[in-house]
C-alpha cells in the first residue's frame, strides 16, 4: 500500500503494509530519531514525534492515520554548523542548552524530550516549570531525573525570548546555572580540564537523534526474533510441535532446544571464571519461570515472528513451583535445577535450591555482643525491582566477509559478551567481534549476556542478519532485576552508642538462575555493613558477622542492577540505625558518626571476603563523609527542622506531617586485583588524537571523562579526543561498565597512556626546540594549549610535531597503550537528606527534598557527576515509595509494563540536589573515586527515616507504601 | 500481518462511515483514532478511518458538554475545564498519550483502575455508540462493551461542583483508591469511586447533610486485590469521600458568596 506522508516540511511516498505503525514506518524511512520503547500503552513516550506541532506517541497510529498531517521529527531540527563546505544555521536552541546542561545522559529518550518541550515553546515562549513538567510528562528519562532537562528547556525559552526582543545573547553559555555546589577538603593539582563541565563527547549526536544505537542499523534482507515465553513458572517441556510455525510463509527458523548443542553457561558478564554456578542453556527442556525461554523465531517481519509464536505447540508437564524465597530450602521443595550438567560455585547446591552461600565473620562477634549495653533486633524486607532503561535489550547478529559473526549490542561488557557466547554458539573468540554503540541506558541490566545468543543462534540457523529487539514486557518478565531479599539485623551498642558488634542474616532470592547470586548479595554485607566498624577499641577490631543464603526459586532471575546489592544492605542497616539512635536518645547523625568508618582504617571486609576471590586487606585513605553530613544538613535545614514541632505541622491541614530523615552510605571503587581496563592513544597528523578504549559508556559520560583525563595530561582541548569505545576488534580490553570502575580502572589506564604518549612528545619538542638553539630537556617541557611549551616561552604545536613525527623526518607513529588493574577500592561516601509529607489519614507518602552530599574524590566533570547523582536519587526515589515486582502464588507477575510497575515522571518529582565533597583519592587518576552507584544507596532508607520523624510509623519493609504506613499509624 | 490487499477509506461524514460498514461488513474496521497497541486482524479488506467523519466536534448545550469519540482526552480537558478532572487526566496519562488517545479508544480500553473514568462516572456520563444512536449511561455501556462497538459521542453533564481525590504511591502513579463527587443542579451529589479493576457503581447522596460514610464502605467491602486491600479502601475511601465533599462545600460556598 502506497501512501504520502508530509514530514519536516517534505512529502515523502512510502510502501507500507498497513498493520506497520507510523513509528516502524519513520524508521524505516530514516527518521531514526523515534525510538521504540518496547512499551505497549504508550507510556515511556520514546517515539515522540510531533503531528499538527503535538507531540504524540507515534507507536499509538499506524502510518495510514498519519496521512494529510504534519510530521515533525527531530531530525527537522538543528545539526553541526559545519559540513566541510557547507555551512548550516548549526543546533537549535533546545539542542544547545540540553548539550550544554549536561540533559542528555544515555540520549535514548532526548529527541523525544526536545521535540515535546520545542512544541511547548512554539505555543508558550514563557513557561512556568510547571508547564515545562507537564510538556516533558509524556516522556520517561531514567537518567537524568528530568533536573537538567527541565532547566534547559527554561534556559532555551529565556534565550529564544531574548533573540525575539533583539537583545544580545551572550557569546559563550554561563555553565555555573548547572553546576553543581562543590566543597572542596583537598585537591593537589591545578588542572585545565579535570574539574570542568567539559560537554558531553556523544551529546552532539543524540540531540540529533544520530542512528546511534544498536536496533538504529538496518541490513537488507535482515530478520526480526521473538522468543515463546514460558506461561508457567515451572514446567518439563514433553513436546513442541513447530511445524506449523515453520510453515507459515516469511518464517526462516524456528529453534527449540532439541535443535542447539546443550552447552551449560551462566549468563553473568564477570570476569574468568564466574564467580556463580553454571546453570543456564540458550533453550532447554525444562522452564524455571514464567516468561522462560521455549523456542525462538527469526523471519521476515516482526508481525510474522509473533504470529509464528502463537503457531507453536507445546506439551508441559507441570511442576510446583517455589515463588517464596523462604520455602526454597525447606526440606521436600521441590528441584529446581535437575540438570545433570549444573557445574557447582563455591558452596552451591542444587539438591537444596541453593546457588551460593555466605559465611563472613570479622573478629569476635559474640564477645561484641557480651559486651553491649543493649541488643537490638529487627527484621526487614526489601523487593525485587527492575532495572527500567528506556532502551529495551537489542541485539542484531550478522556473518561479516570473513565469516566472523558480528554482534552488535547494547551491552555494558562486550568483551565480556564475546568470550562468554563463543562456546555457546560453537565459535572461537577470535571468529566473533562484538560492537557496543550507544546504550540507552542499562543500569546494570545490559552487564548479562542476556540475548545476544539469541540473534546469533537464529544468524547461524539462516545465514542472514537478525535482530532481537525485547518489548518492555519480556524487560519485566525475562530480564534481570534486583535480588529481593529477607534481612535479620542484629546490634549491640553501649548505652553511650559506640557499636560493639553487628549482624546481618540476607535470605536473598535470585530467581530461576544463579547470575550474580553470590557477589550481589556479597556487597549487600561488604559495603553497607563495612561503614560502620564502632568506636573507640572497636575501631581497630569491628566485630561484625554476614552470613546469607541465596536461593533459586521460580521467579524471574535477579542480576546486577545499579548499586549491586548494597541498596538492599542499606535499607535494613539504616532503618536499624535510626531506631537504635532513637531508642538511646541520640541524635541520628551523631550515631552514625560515631560508629562510621574513618581514614587510614581497614575496610572491615577487605580482610575478609572479595567477590568469590581471596580478600587482601586495604586501608581508606580518603573519607569525607563528616564534611557530607555537615553540607548535607546545612543544606536540607536539619538544625531548624529536626525536632522542631511548629516546622512538622502544616497550618489548617492537621491530617498532614512533615518529617525529615537521613542516611549515611558507602560504596565502592571497581573490584580490586580483578577489574582491568586498557587504553590506546595515538597522534594524528593536526595534532588531535584517537582515544580508543574498552570502557563502555552506558549514558554516564565515562567516555567524555576519559578523554578530559588524556586531553589533561596531552594539554589539548577534550573536543582534540577522539574516543573510540568497545569494538573488541579494534579497542584493548576493559572489563566493561559496572562496579563503578570506569572512571577510576579505565581512567588510569587511560592516564597512562596519555603520559606515555605526552613523554614521547616532548622527546620530539626537546629536539625541536635544540635544534632552534632553545636548548632544553624533555622534562623542562610542559604540554599546554595543543602545543609543547620550553621554558623560556617558546612554542611549538602540537601539529607541527605530529607532522614532523608522521612525515617529515625520523618518522614514527606516536602513540602508546597502557593498561590498569587495581589493588585498591577506595570507598565513595554520601550523606542522602530527605524531607517528606505524610498524609496520616491515608498513608500517602509525599517526597519533598532530596539532597545527597557525596565525597567522589575529585570530581572530573562536575555536571556530568551531577547528572549521575540526580539520575541515581531518583531510581532510588522510586525503590524508596512505589516500585516492587510482585508474583502472584503460580509466579504471574502482576507488573508487565511501566504503567503498574511506576517510574517517577518528570510532572511528580521531588526537589533533587546534590553536593559534591572533593577529597584527593591518591590512588585514583587525578584524585577520583566513583559516583555511579552510590546515588542508589541512600535515599531510600532516608525517605523511611523521614517517614518515622514525621509519624511514628517506623516501615520495615521496602517501598514505602500508604497502605503500609496507615497500618502502622492503625496500630498505634 | 496482513496477507491480502486492504482499502484504506476515510469516509467524510458518520453516514458514509456507516455505509461502508454496512457494505463491507465483517471485512471492515473502523479506526478510532490514537489506541495503544494498535493492531489488524486478519482477513481484514477495508479500514475506515473516522478522523474526517465529523466525530470530533464539541458542543455546549444545556445540560453540558457534547463530544465527539474522536476528540483526544486533552481536548476533552481543555474543553470540560474542570480542575479536578484535569487532575485526574494528569494523573493518569503524560502529555503525549493526553494528544494521542481518543476518547473512543480510552473508552473502549480503561478498568476500574482510573481516575479518568471515576471522574466521567461521577458526572453522569452517558455515551452514544457507532452501534446504539441512543444515548446510555456510561456505567451501561462500560459493563456491556464488548469491542464490536465503541463510543463516537460523550455527553458530560455541567456539574454545579466537581472535586477529585485520590491516594497513590506517588503523586502521578495510578490511584489505589479515588473518589469523585458532582453536584448536580438539584443539590443531589453523584459520588464515583476507582482504583479497582472492577468498574464499581458509585451511589447518590442527597445532599451535604448526606455523609456517604457507610455506602462507600459499602462499595469497597469486597475490594480486595494485588494493590490494595478492602479494608484500606473502605477506611481510606472514607477519608477521600470527607475531603470531596469539604471541597465542594467549599466550592459551594465560594459561589454563594460571589
Amino acid at each position: 500500500m502506497n501512501l504520502t506522508l508530509h514530514i519536516n516540511h517534505k512529502d515523502y511516498q512510502a510502501e507500507v503494509r498497513p498493520e506497520q505503525r507510523l513509528l516502524g514506518v519513520l524508521r524505516a524511512l530514516g527518521f531514526l530519531g523515534a525510538k521504540s520503547g518496547g512499551c505497549v500503552k504508550g507510556e515511556c513516550g520514546a517515539c515522540t514525534v510531533l503531528m499538527d506541532g503535538d507531540p504524540i506517541n507515534s507507536c499509538m497510529f499506524f502510518a495510514l492515520q498519519a496521512q494529510g498531517h504534519e510530521i515533525e521529527t527531530i531530525e527537522n531540527a538543528g545539526q553541526h554548523p559545519q559540513q566541510g563546505w557547507k555551512l548550516t544555521d548549526g543546533y537549535s536552541i533546545l539542542q544547545q542548552t540540553f548539550i550544554e546542561s549536561g540533559s542528555v545522559q544515555c540520549g535514548y529518550c532526548t529527541p523525544a524530550m526536545l521535540l515535546a518541550a520545542k512544541s511547548l515553546l512554539d505555543k508558550n515562549p514563557d513557561p512556568t516549570e510547571a508547564e515545562v513538567r507537564d510538556a516533558l510528562s509524556g516522556v520517561l528519562c531514567r537518567c537524568t531525573a528530568y533536573v537538567k532537562p527541565v532547566q534547559a528547556v527554561l534556559a532555551a525559552a529565556e534565550k529564544i525570548r531574548a533573540l525575539e526582543n533583539s537583545d544580545n545573547l551572550a557569546s559563550s553559555p554561563d555553565l555555573s546555572v548547572y553546576e553543581p555546589k562543590i566543597f572542596t577538603l583537598d585537591q593537589r593539582e591545578a588542572t585545565t580540564t579535570i574539574g570542568k563541565s567539559e560537554i558531553k563527547v556523544d551529546a552532539a549526536k543524540l540531540v540529533q537523534g544520530k542512528p546511534a544505537f544498536t536496533a538504529d542499523w538496518q541490513f537488507p534482507g535482515m530478520l526480526y526474533a521473538k522468543v515463546l515465553a514460558s506461561p508457567y513458572a515451572h514446567a518439563y517441556i514433553r513436546n513442541i510441535d513447530t511445524s506449523q510455525a515453520k510453515a507459515l510463509e516469511g518464517v526462516a527458523a524456528v529453534l527449540t532446544w532439541e535443535d542447539l548443542p546443550r552447552v551449560v553457561h551462566s549468563t553473568a558478564g564477570q570476569s574468568d571464571p564466574i564467580p556463580g554456578p553454571l546453570d543456564t542453556f540458550s533453550l532447554d527442556n525444562k522452564v524455571r519461570f514464567v516468561g522462560d525461554r521455549v523456542a525462538m523465531v527469526a523471519a521476515e517481519t516482526p508481525e510474522i515472528a509473533e504470529k509464528a509464536l502463537s503457531l507453536i505447540k507445546v506439551d508441559y508437564e507441570e511442576v510446583p513451583p517455589i515463588i517464596d524465597m523462604r520455602e526454597a530450602m525447606k526440606p521436600g521443595a521441590p528441584m529446581i535445577h535437575d540438570e545433570p550438567e549444573y557445574i557447582n560455585f563455591g558452596e552451591s547446591d542444587p539438591s537444596i535450591n541453593l546457588a551460593a552461600k555466605i559465611r563472613i565473620n570479622i573478629n569476635d562477634v559474640d564477645e561484641g555482643f557480651a559486651d553491649a549495653d543493649r541488643i537490638f533486633e529487627q527484621e526487614y524486607w526489601v523487593p525485587k525491582v527492575q532495572q527500567a532503561h528506556i532502551e529495551p535489550h537489542v541485539a542484531l547478529t550478522w556473518w561479516d566477509e570473513d565469516d566472523r559473526l558480528v554482534v552488535r549490542t547494547s551491552t555494558q561488557v562486550p568483551f565480556h559478551v564475546r568470550r562468554m557466547i563463543a562456546p555457546v554458539i560453537g565459535l572461537p573468540v577470535k571468529r566473533i567481534r562484538v560492537i557496543k554503540p550507544r546504550i540507552g541506558g542499562g543500569f546494570g541490566n545490559k552487564q548479562e549476556v542476556l540475548i545476544e545468543d539469541v540473534a546469533a543462534h537464529l544468524t547461524i540457523a539462516t545465514g542472514r542478519p537478525v535482530l532481537y529487539e525485547m518489548t518492555r514486557e519480556e524487560e519485566f518478565i525475562a530480564s534481570r532485576s534486583r535480588h529481593p531479599m529477607h534481612i535479620r539485623m542484629k546490634t549491640g551498642v553501649k548505652n553511650d552508642g559506640t557499636m560493639t558488634a553487628n549482624e546481618m542474616y540476607a535470605l536473598s532470592d535470585t530467581g530461576a538462575y544463579g547470575c550474580h547470586a553470590l557477589t550481589v548479595t556479597g556487597n549487600t554485607g561488604q559495603k553497607s555493613m563495612g561503614l560502620y566498624v564502632g568506636d573507640g577499641e572497636y575501631r581497630l577490631k569491628p566485630n561484625i558477622r554476614f552470613y546469607a543464603d541465596i536461593v533459586y526459586t521460580n521467579t524471574p532471575p535477579s542480576g546486577a542492577y545499579r548499586g549491586y546489592g548494597v541498596p538492599q544492605g542499606y535499607w535494613p542497616l539504616d532503618r536499624h540505625f535510626e531506631m537504635i539512635a532513637r531508642e538511646l536518645g541520640m541524635d541520628p547523625l551523631e550515631f552514625r558518626l560515631k560508629n562510621a568508618l574513618r581514614a587510614g582504617e581497614f575496610q572491615p571486609f577487605s580482610t575478609a571476603w572479595n567477590e568469590g576471590r581471596e580478600p587482601v586487606p586495604e586501608i581508606v585513605h580518603t573519607v569525607g563523609l563528616e564534611e557530607c553530613v555537615r553540607q548535607g544538613r546545612a543544606a536540607i535545614g536539619w538544625d531548624e527542622k529536626f525536632g522542631n514541632e511548629a516546622w512538622h505541622t502544616v497550618a489548617g491541614k492537621p491530617h498532614l506531617r512533615r518529617g525529615i530523615g537521613v542516611a549515611t552510605v558507602m560504596q565502592g571503587t571497581a573490584i580490586p586485583y580483578l577489574d582491568m581496563g586498557g587504553a590506546h592513544i595515538k597522534i594524528n597528523d593536526d595534532g588531535s588524537f584517537n582515544l580508543m578504549v574498552g570502557a563502555t559508556d552506558l549514558g554516564t559520560g565515562s567516555d567524555t571523562a576519559l578523554a578530559q583525563i588524556a586531553a589533561e595530561v596531552l594539554g589539548v582541548n577534550v573536543e582534540d579526543m577522539i574516543v573510540t569505545s568497545s569494538d573488541t576488534d579494534t579497542t584493548p580490553f576493559d572489563v566493561g561498565a559496572y562496579a563503578s570502575s570506569t572512571t577510576y580502572i579505565s581512567g588510569t589506564a587511560v592516564k597512562r597512556a596519555a603520559e606515555q604518549v605526552a613523554e614521547r612528545i616532548k622527546q620530539r619538542a626537546a629536539v625541536i626546540f635544540t635544534e632552534r638553539g632553545c636548548e632544553c630537556t624533555p622534562q623542562d617541557i610542559v604540554l599546554r594549549d595543543k602545543h609543547a611549551v620550553a621554558p623560556d616561552g617558546e612554542r611549538i604545536s602540537l601539529a607541527e610535531i605530529a607532522m614532523d613525527s608522521l612525515h617529515w623526518r625520523k618518522q614514527e607513529q606516536i602513540m602508546a597503550s597502557a593498561s590498569y588493574v587495581s589493588p585498591n577500592s577506595p570507598p565513595p561516601f554520601a550523606a542522602q537528606f530527605a524531607t517528606v509529607l505524610v498524609d496520616v489519614e491515608t498513608g500517602q507518602v509525599t517526597v519533598e527534598d532530596l539532597i545527597m552530599a557525596v565525597d567522589s574524590g575529585v570530581i572530573i566533570n562536575p555536571i556530568t557527576a551531577s547528572g549521575q547523582i540526580e539520575g541515581g536519587i531518583a531510581q532510588a526515589l522510586g525503590y524508596g515509595v512505589c516500585e516492587e515486582m510482585v508474583y502472584d502464588e503460580n509466579g504471574q507477575p502482576r507488573e508487565r509494563d511501566l504503567v503498574d510497575y511506576h517510574i517517577f515522571r518528570a510532572d511528580e518529582m521531588p526537589r533533587i540536589r546534590s553536593i559534591f565533597v572533593q577529597t584527593y583519592e591518591e590512588t585514583g587518576p587525578f584524585g577520583a573515586k566513583a559516583v555511579a552507584e552510590i546515588p542508589l544507596d541512600g535515599a531510600a532508607p532516608a525517605i523511611g527515616n523521614a517517614v518515622l520523624d514525621a509519624c511514628g510509623a517506623s516501615i520495615l519493609d521496602n517501598p514505602v507504601t500508604p497502605e503500609k504506613v496507615w497500618r502502622v499509624l492503625k496500630k498505634r | 500481518m496482513t496477507e491480502k490487499k486492504i482499502q484504506y477509506l476515510r469516509p467524510a461524514s458518520l453516514a458514509e462511515a456507516l455505509s461502508l460498514k454496512q457494505e463491507f461488513g465483517d471485512r471492515a474496521k473502523y479506526l478510532f483514532g490514537g489506541t495503544f497497541q494498535p493492531r489488524l486482524e486478519e482477513n481484514l479488506e477495508v479500514l475506515i478511518d473516522l478522523q474526517d467523519a465529523g466525530l470530533d466536534s464539541m458542543e455546549w448545550n444545556e445540560i453540558g458538554l457534547k463530544i465527539g469519540g474522536m476528540a483526544t482526552l486533552k481536548t476533552l480537558e481543555e474543553t470540560l475545564g474542570l480542575a479536578g478532572f484535569g487532575e485526574a487526566l494528569k494523573i493518569e496519562f503524560g502529555l503525549n498519550v493526553r494528544n494521542s488517545l481518543s476518547l473512543s479508544n480510552f473508552l473502549a480500553q480503561t478498568n476500574g483502575r482510573s481516575p479518568i473514568l471515576c471522574c466521567l462516572l461521577a458526572l453522569e456520563t452517558s455515551v452514544v455508540t457507532l452501534n446504539k444512536p441512543e444515548e446510555v449511561s456510561l456505567l451501561s455501556f462500560l459493563h456491556e462493551r464488548t469491542g464490536n462497538d465503541q463510543v463516537i459521542q460523550i455527553l458530560v453533564p455541567e456539574p454545579v461542583n466537581f472535586a477529585f481525590d485520590s491516594v497513590g504511591r506517588s503523586p502521578k502513579d495510578l490511584p489505589i483508591v479515588c473518589v469523585a463527587a458532582a453536584q448536580t443542579a438539584d443539590g443531589a451529589i453523584n459520588i464515583a469511586v476507582g482504583g479497582t479493576m472492577e468498574v464499581t457503581p458509585g451511589f447518590k447522596l442527597h445532599n451535604f447533610d448526606d455523609d456517604g460514610q457507610a455506602e462507600i464502605r459499602a462499595v469497597f467491602a469486597d475490594a480486595q486485590d494485588g494493590w490494595a486491600s478492602s479494608e484500606y479502601r473502605q477506611e481510606v475511601g472514607a477519608v477521600l469521600l470527607s475531603r470531596t465533599l469539604q471541597k465542594l462545600h467549599l466550592q459551594a460556598g465560594n459561589q454563594e458568596a460571589k
